[in-house]
């Protein structure tokens, strides 16, 4: 654009190379920039360096550190290295099982999908009798992740639940707020609908898409098979009478300790939140808070709030999809006859929450 | 088995804004999904609840996802999320200082969403939220809560006011600051208050009465918030309500018609100026409605001279206050109470002795003081009260030896101390005051003067006789001019009772004349009764007076003959005098000359008799008869009829001295301040050239000029600020020399067809209006 004398000089300047002399520095380019700084002293990151490999202990305590670090890889393999770890030293474990198994709940809800993976590989190798005292833990976050949007979460939750069902059944169903919201999780996953005026009769005009049979994610079977199954395990924990009767365990752990009278309660509980029942600092429960750890009382609550009907009708349906879904369905009618045969529909029973 | 049906959510990707949005649109299909959502967020908030300050980060975020999805859509699951409002209200109230910002951030919008969606009311949003206000240590949280708070008060009160929830919230402010004032929570209350207050929200007595409390608190911030609203509380007001119709001025009809005419024309753009219109029509209907009724807070007071009285002895009388004010805040509080004393003609005696200590040229901000003691007098304040600290303002402030600064601010003051209550004046501080109007310092010297000439108004006697000047001796001497004693008071009247007198006299003068009755026949009384009557009851019939005028003659307008200069306003909506009747009467000139003189005398010098005469007439029309619409019409007819003749020449320097005087006399609603004690001293100093350019430029002192540009520079900002190209000529200007040149060496060897191929497509573009033309 050299349209006066001064611009077409300023461009020539541009391409004149520049001088070199003998025994003189080069001149610096143009857009130099100097790095140079002052600083009164200069501190170097400390990096450890030892010959001796950290001992198991301490590799366990940084790996459980990790289970709260931000990249999914990480994450991942913190995990694996403590399912490993595990695996291979299974007597004289040095560190609390119970405590990993507390940090790896909280990644039942992880976005990813390879350290949910990671995690049920981790939960199957813990010993069910180590999980007990902090079985609390997962429970919610199972129960959330059952109705997550997420196929692959669902599926986790699914899979930790039927583990946890296989090992601690009886814990599970017993322990606070959990027989009823589950229920409830379950009849809204499954979609099956009491029979409510309300939904029924907005309608009028339009023929009504029978949505009793939609659960959610039903396009895969595979959800729903799994679904079935967990739904199964957790109705066979919780109304079907595991062993012997509680008077008669009883019984029989007091003729172990013959000598010593009453040793349970003067050892660390076996069972999470031992004094849950009693409710001391919490705001009073509702039906569905409340904790039910009697067979009877499980069998009566689900009766009673209509929930046997439901789930009788909705498994029913399902029923007749047939198939791999049909079969683990008339697997859970089964249980529902099983556990509910004793119970008669039409008697009243005495309502007392 | 059939087809399977395919549900709802399974075709899309199943994320929750979808979700959402697909929820919004068909609430009943998705209630599954919604259920599902549902006990998800239910597990969530529970597993939030076990362990609140330690909860992941993975977990809080969907979280606040649920909790947004949720908030978004509950209004159409009444049932299943019924506990939702509770849910939020208590994860607030118990949690709201360990909850990560950004969900509790995500809790107070989703509350506030919900109340829009009215699943919960006004009244239960505030009470969650206020508390909060109070609590909370986080300054964010504060933020956010307080324009909340701030904006559901508006929107609840934007179609009609809210009364119920004004009272509520007012209630819940007073009790605030009633219950513990030494608390500084108080400010929010304050700062609402005012906030509400300036958006001419809350104008009531309530809303002055929290402020009144919030002066009288005992926390410093508290007590500042709530005197500095009653000092600048209104005019803030004023201001903001000022704002907002400049801001109206925004959308301009035409150029965005213009607009359309020539651009492209798409449904969206016909849709934006649809809006405009409507927008346009209803700022337009917005301004064409009545003027809300704002009363200054002052005056909604109740009790000032209670809340005056406490002012003072709370905050300024005792040695050692409760709350320990510095002298700025001080001062604020003494501007209130003598802005109270000054407006509601307040009896604080203790206040004039209290100012004594402070009158000495060495005090800081001395003016202000001096500002507030000429505030604080009326002319109902005990002489005896005033006078020491007049004579102290002149002891320490005028003085030969003083600054000058200092001299004239202290005469100035005196001055406003004694325009206000003359009689706090001796006659030897006067004369001895009065000997300053030969200074040689200007400010000096005006100050003096005005001291002189308030004197010959209010009390000539003061003064000796060389300063009293031609017209107050006059009236000294004629005795129009008498001293005003203490508590005296002027009495009042109806204006222009007096012409509406006269109009009636003639009125019934000419119907004696057209029935040839003989003139002013003063036994035939009952006949004059009986024609007053049935004026009367004519009177009442016709009530709307107004609107019927009774002359459609046209103006005729009795000029004086002297005039050189008439000055007549011609605006339409002033009515023209009903000219014709008065001309029609016995003696109009005779009549109307009167008329004109009694207009064109001063007051100050009327002729006693006369004057006492007038006074007599004025009381026999107002007590005997009650006026009838018909007679207010008239009255205010006459009324401008006066005032258009008194636009006149002759009556010309009679009302510049008016509005004179109404300047001296400021309003007494206005404030006085430092500067207008300490004003005149700017005249002690010759300005510099600059500061004379600045303030002929109207710019104020600090205030920088632009930087100097050409002409054609500024214009073509204005372009560019417009987001303007530059002009052809421009382009033309700047076009590279060599793309010229080809051009011009081809033209001159161009043959005749190319020339007329050349001109004719010129012609043509021209046609079109460019290369391109002007369509679409």
């Amino acid at each position: 654009m050299g349209s006066s004398a001064k611009r077409k000089k300023e461009k020539k300047q541009d391409f004149q190379k520049p001088k070199l002399k003998v025994g003189k520095t080069k001149p610096k380019a143009a857009n130099f920039t100097s790095t140079s700084f002052k600083a009164k002293s200069i501190v170097l990151t400390q990096s450890t360096l030892s010959t001796t490999a950290p001992s198991l202990d301490a590799q366990i305590l940084h790996n459980v550190s990790l289970l709260k670090s931000k990249s999914d890889s990480q994450r991942k393999d913190a995990l694996a290295f403590i399912t490993n770890a595990i695996m291979e030293h299974r007597k004289g474990f040095p560190y609390q099982v119970g405590e990993i198994f507390k940090e790896a709940c909280k990644l039942l809800l992880d976005r990813s999908d390879g350290v949910r993976n990671e995690l049920l590989k981790l939960l199957t190798q813990l010993p069910a009798v180590e999980v007990t005292i902090h079985i609390a833990e997962p429970l919610l976050r199972i129960r959330a992740g059952m109705t997550s949007l997420a196929k692959g979460i669902r599926f986790t939750s699914y899979d930790a639940l039927i583990w946890l069902l296989k090992g601690n059944g009886e814990e599970v169903v017993s322990s606070v707020g959990t027989w009823v919201k589950y229920l409830q999780s379950f009849q809204s996953v499954f979609a099956f609908h009491a029979k409510d005026p309300a939904i029924t009769t907005n309608t009028s005009g339009w023929s009504n898409v029978p949505t009793s049979v939609q659960p959610i994610g039903s396009n895969d079977s595979k959800v729903l098979m799994k679904q079935t199954q967990a739904l199964e395990s957790f109705l066979r924990a919780g109304l079907i009478q595991s062993g012997e009767d509680s008077e008669v365990l009883a019984a029989q752990s007091a003729a172990r300790s013959f000598p010593l009278w009453h040793t349970e309660y003067h050892t660390m509980p076996t069972r999470s939140k031992p004094f849950a029942r009693l409710n001391l600092f919490g705001p009073p429960r509702s039906a569905e808070d409340e904790m039910y750890d009697d067979v009877d009382e499980r069998r009566r609550v689900f009766a009673e709030l209509g929930l046997y009907r439901t789930f009788a009708h909705g498994i029913n349906t399902l029923k007749k999809q047939g198939g791999e879904v049909g079969r683990a369905a008339s697997q859970v009618e089964k249980v529902l006859a099983e556990g509910m045969v004793d119970w008669d529909e039409d008697k009243e029973y005495e309502v007392n929450f | 088995m059939g087809k399977r049906k395919v549900g709802a959510l399974e075709k899309v990707d199943a994320d929750l804004p979808n979700l959402q949005h697909k929820i919004r649109r068909d609430p009943l299909s998705y209630q599954d999904d919604f259920s599902n959502q549902w006990n998800q967020y239910r597990s969530l908030i529970d597993v939030y609840l076990q362990s609140p300050s330690t909860s992941d980060d993975a977990s809080i975020v969907s979280l606040r996802e649920l909790i947004d999805f949720v908030s978004h859509v509950a209004d159409c699951y009444p049932r299943v999320a019924s506990g939702f409002a509770d849910d939020l209200k208590n994860l607030l109230a118990s949690h709201h200082a360990d909850l990560e910002s950004e969900l509790r951030d995500k809790v107070v919008g989703s509350l506030v969403l919900i109340r829009k969606k009215e699943i919960i009311d006004s009244a239960t949003l505030l009470t969650t939220l206020f508390p909060l206000l109070l609590t909370t240590a986080s300054k964010s949280l504060r933020v956010l809560l307080f324009q909340k708070i701030l904006s559901e008060l508006r929107t609840a009160n934007s179609k009609s006011t809210n009364h119920r929830l004004n009272r509520q919230v007012q209630t819940l402010l007073y009790d605030l600051l009633a219950s513990d004032p030494t608390s500084p929570k108080g400010i929010w209350a304050v700062k609402l208050t005012r906030e509400l207050w300036k958006r001419q929200i809350w104008s009531d007595t309530k809303a002055v009465e929290i402020m009144k409390e919030a002066a009288l608190s005992q926390n410093e911030k508290v007590v500042c918030g709530g005197v500095r609203f009653f000092l600048g509380g209104d005019k803030e007001r004023e201001e903001a309500a000022e704002e907002s119709s400049d801001e109206e001025d925004t959308v301009d009809m035409a150029k965005l018609k213009h607009q359309a005419g020539i651009s492209k024309k798409t449904k969206k753009k016909a849709a934006d100026l649809k809006k405009a219109a409507a927008t346009v029509k209803r700022k337009e209907r917005k301004k064409k409605a009545p003027h809300p009724l704002n009363f200054s807070a002052l005056h909604l007071l109740n009790d000032p001279q209670g809340f005056a009285e406490k002012l003072f002895f709370q905050h300024l009388y005792p040695q050692h206050p409760k709350v320990r004010l510095n002298l700025e805040q001080k001062l604020l509080v003494l501007q209130l109470v003598s802005r109270l004393v000054g407006l509601h003609k307040l009896t604080l005696i203790q206040l004039y002795s209290y100012f004594l200590k402070f009158l000495t040229p060495r005090q800081p901000s001395v003016t202000s003081f001096l500002a507030s003691l000429a505030q604080a007098t009326h002319n109902l304040v005990p002489p005896d009260a005033l006078e020491p600290l007049v004579q102290k303002v002149a002891n320490e402030f005028v003085s030969e030896a003083a600054a000058a600064e200092v001299a004239s601010a202290g005469l100035n003051a005196i001055r406003e101390i004694c325009v206000r209550q003359p009689l706090a004046m001796n006659e030897t501080l006067l004369q001895d005051l009065v000997m300053y109007r030969k200074s040689k310092d200007k400010g000096t010297m005006m100050a003096a003067k005005g001291l002189v000439s308030l004197y010959r108004e209010v009390g000539a006697e003061l003064l000796k006789k060389r300063d009293r000047g031609k017209e107050a001796a006059l009236g000294l001497r004629s005795g129009a001019l008498k001293e005003r004693r203490f508590g005296e008071s002027e009495e009042g009247g109806i204006e222009g009772l007096d012409l509406l007198e006269k109009f009636k006299e003639e009125e019934r003068q000419r119907k004696r004349d057209e029935k040839g009755l003989p003139e002013d026949d003063d036994n035939d009384e009952a006949l004059r009764i009986a024609e007053e009557e049935q004026e009367e009851v004519e009177g009442w019939k016709n009530w709307d007076a107004e609107d019927d005028d009774s002359d459609d003659s046209g103006g005729w307008i009795n000029v004086e003959s002297d005039g050189e200069d008439i000055n007549i306003s011609d605006s339409d909506d002033e009515k023209p005098p009903p000219a014709k009747k008065l001309r029609t009467s016995s003696s109009p000139t005779s009549k109307n000359g009167e008329a004109n003189d009694e207009k064109k005398q001063p007051p100050a010098t009327p002729d006693p008799t006369n004057a006492s005469q007038r006074v007599a007439e004025v009381s026999k029309l107002a007590t005997t008869r009650i006026l009838t619409p018909a007679d207010l019409a008239k009255l205010n007819e006459l009324r401008t009829q006066a005032s258009i003749q008194s636009h006149l020449p002759a009556a010309r320097r009679k009302q510049l001295q008016l509005a004179a005087q109404a300047a001296a006399s400021r309003h007494a609603d206005d404030a006085i301040t430092a500067e207008t004690i300490s004003g005149l001293a700017a005249l002690s100093s010759k300005a510099t050239r600059e500061e004379k350019i600045a303030h002929a430029r109207g710019l104020k002192p600090g205030e920088q000029r632009e930087k100097h540009q050409s002409t054609t520079a500024m214009r073509k900002a204005k372009k560019e600020a417009e987001g303007k190209s530059t002009t052809n000529k421009e382009k033309a200007r700047k076009k590279n020399f060599l793309m010229t040149l080809g051009k011009a060496k081809k033209k001159g060897k161009r043959s005749l067809v190319e020339t007329r191929k050349v001109l004719r497509g010129h012609l043509e573009r021209q046609k079109r209006g460019g290369k391109r033309g002007n369509k679409g």
